[in-house]
């Protein structure tokens, strides 16, 4: 068998191996470690693959970055930030037809800022605007659809964790993703409030809802109380990645500090709120960055098969078109996406993938971007789309099922995918604040 | 008799494997905290006072090391190793006797590839301790490469373990879903 016989085939193994309910890190290892030994015929070389790969890769300082969003962004949900900016929201916009499924989109968009991940964001809101949603009679559907739908947005409204894995993969810098994802994040939360919007003209129905009676102006220093350390938060961290004053790393250890203080100045954080936070943080960096290091084995195992130059070879040859190839790489992250987290499918595609975008001329800043809104649509579709499973779970209401909550949210899901096709087509939009 | 004393082991080294996970990811835990303040001190010191700590990005990467290698025992001890078990879900629905020596046999590989990991570093580890070695700018920051391999090997080797003594004891069934340990307190 050739190597690149041997590379094709051990993509495929991987991916039939995490559908059985391998471990995603060991089933990238094992697969890359035997195609290794097998390519070369040589155990050893295989060995020290392994070994260069485990004690090096966690070594990259811009990783700091993962423990240190985390730990800001379940702080920040334990202070309570996203509930009170969500009710600042939906004073606001409680007259409009579906106004507080737009407050919950807005919330999310800022409550996004602040915290680096999508599970967050749906667990929070799931509690604080659904039940509001419930009580003036909007459809369950709709309703869990938008906290669905505009739970994607944390994970691409910097900070965000699946930025900074595609920054490590591609080799480009965690502050530009960042500052890149602004724009279409911001884009992704407009288009939701004009979605609802459209929905409550057309299919009134698909909403429900009653005007709000009991509407009151909220004191203009509540506002101020409620929204101010949210805001402060976020000036921080992206005004000081913005300004070029904290590395990414820095800004996350300040925001994290800030976020701290934050909550034991309101005097909501217990000692053991605060040990749970540093506990999660730890586990959840540790299952990253352990599925970033059995990643980097797979790179250099299709680095030696040769894979990624073969395909630019035959992408050169066959003349394909960069509107195929976009089609083809957006069609295999949906269909990534229908079983495998975020993390993952970044980690599987973006090595394939890279050669083929750089040659063309294009952006990886601006691919990155495309790569992360792509899958993130898996999070909202069937059968495995996680945001959907964790409000559900985190509702625990008989009365909606799973089944509306994935019906809820394929209508926001339709918005993403026609927000990364222009996304694609325009890619002045994810760049344009770079320059 | 016999089955019944082995079962009796397994459990009893699954306690103490499980002690020792806990008892590794307390100590990373508060390296976490300490990366928080460490990161933050240097901040103040530069912009504040115009005198970096010059050792900031080893620190920082050795904190990573510990962190992740420190912690991975006990995310494999609660199952939080990232995985997609939808089909294994389904599957044990129907056939939970299937199910279940999947799980085993997924176990079982992984067990293999951790105690791969950690043989790989066991002669890397041997081979700083007797040179020495170390990593950062000489005359600046430096430290030793050995504690390092260290750690990785012995997370390695508890992985191992723990892999280990989850094929030997009957197996958990996964929920489907997963909430995150946190809850806003509201």
């Amino acid at each position: 068998m050739s190597p690149i016989e041997l590379g094709m085939y051990s993509v495929v193994a991987i991916v039939i191996l995490i559908y059985l309910g391998v471990y995603i890190p060991i089933a990238l290892g094992v697969v890359s470690f035997v195609s290794i030994w097998l390519m070369r015929d040589n155990f050893d070389l295989s060995m020290n693959l392994l070994k260069v790969a485990v004690s090096d890769s966690v070594m990259e300082y811009t990783f700091a970055t993962v423990p240190l969003f985390t730990f800001m962004g379940l702080i920040v949900s334990k202070a309570g930030l996203g509930g009170d900016v969500y009710e600042v929201m939906s004073t606001g916009f409680r007259r409009v037809k579906g106004g507080i499924g737009m407050a919950t989109v807005g919330a999310n968009a800022v409550f996004a800022a602040v915290t680096g991940s999508s599970i967050a964001s749906a667990s929070v809101f799931a509690k604080v605007s659904v039940p509001q949603m419930l009580h003036h009679d909007y459809n369950p559907r709709f309703a869990v659809g938008v906290v669905a739908g505009s739970s994607v947005l944390g994970m691409i409204i910097p900070p965000s964790a699946m930025l900074i894995i595609y920054s490590f993969v591609a080799e480009q810098s965690v502050g530009e993703m960042f500052l890149a994802g602004l724009v279409p994040g911001i884009m992704l939360a407009i288009a939701y409030v004009g979605a609802i919007f459209l929905m409550g003209r057309i299919t009134p129905g698909f909403i429900g809802g009653r005007p709000a009676s009991d509407y009151e102006r909220m004191p203009g220093r509540e506002i101020a109380s409620k929204t101010l350390p949210t805001l402060s938060l976020i000036v921080v961290v992206l005004g000081g990645i913005y300004t070029g004053w904290l590395t990414p790393v820095e800004a996350g250890a300040t925001g994290a500090l800030v976020a701290l203080g934050i909550a034991l100045v309101r005097r909501q954080i217990s000692l053991r709120g605060f040990w749970e936070a540093l506990l999660e943080t730890g586990h959840i960096t540790a299952s990253i960055l352990f599925l970033i290091t059995a990643a980097s084995i797979y790179s250099r195992m299709l680095g030696l098969a040769g894979l990624p130059n073969e395909l630019g070879e035959i992408l050169a040859s066959s003349n394909v078109s960069f509107f195929m190839l976009m089609v083809v790489y957006v069609i295999m992250m949906l269909f990534l996406g229908t079983l495998l987290d975020t993390a993952s499918i970044i980690l599987i595609v973006v090595p394939l993938f890279l050669p083929l975008i750089e040659p063309m001329g294009l952006s990886l800043v601006w691919f990155g971007i495309v790569t992360v809104v792509g899958a993130e649509i898996g999070l909202l579709t069937p059968p495995l789309g996680i945001s959907c499973f964790v409000i559900k779970a985190t509702l625990n209401d008989d009365r909606i099922s799973l089944k509306d909550v994935f019906l809820g949210a394929l209508p926001f899901a339709a918005v993403m995918l026609v927000v990364l096709i222009l996304l694609i087509r325009f890619p002045q939009l994810t760049l344009a604040i770079l320059n | 008799m016999l089955a019944l004393n082995i079962a009796k082991w397994v459990q009893r080294l699954s306690r103490i494997g499980d002690g020792i996970a806990i008892g590794a990811n307390v100590i990373g835990t508060v390296v976490v905290l300490c990366l928080v303040l460490i990161v933050n001190f240097d901040v103040v010191a530069r912009g504040g006072f115009n005198s970096p700590f010059l050792g900031a990005v080893e620190v920082v990467q050795f904190s990573m090391v510990l962190i992740v290698f420190l912690q991975l025992p006990d995310v494999v001890r609660v199952n939080r190793l990232t995985r997609s078990d939808g089909f294994l879900v389904v599957i044990g629905m129907h056939r939970p006797k299937l199910a279940a020596t999947m799980r085993h046999i997924i176990d079982t590989i992984s067990a293999v590839f951790m105690s791969l990991i950690a043989i790989a570093l066991w002669p890397e580890f041997l081979e700083m301790w007797e040179t020495k070695d170390y990593f950062g700018v000489p005359g600046v920051f430096t430290a030793p490469w050995w504690p390092i391999k260290l750690v990785i090997f012995l997370s390695a080797t508890l992985c191992t373990i723990i892999f280990a003594l989850k094929v030997l004891s009957p197996a958990t069934k996964s929920k489907l879903i997963r909430l995150p340990e946190h809850e806003e307190n509201k």
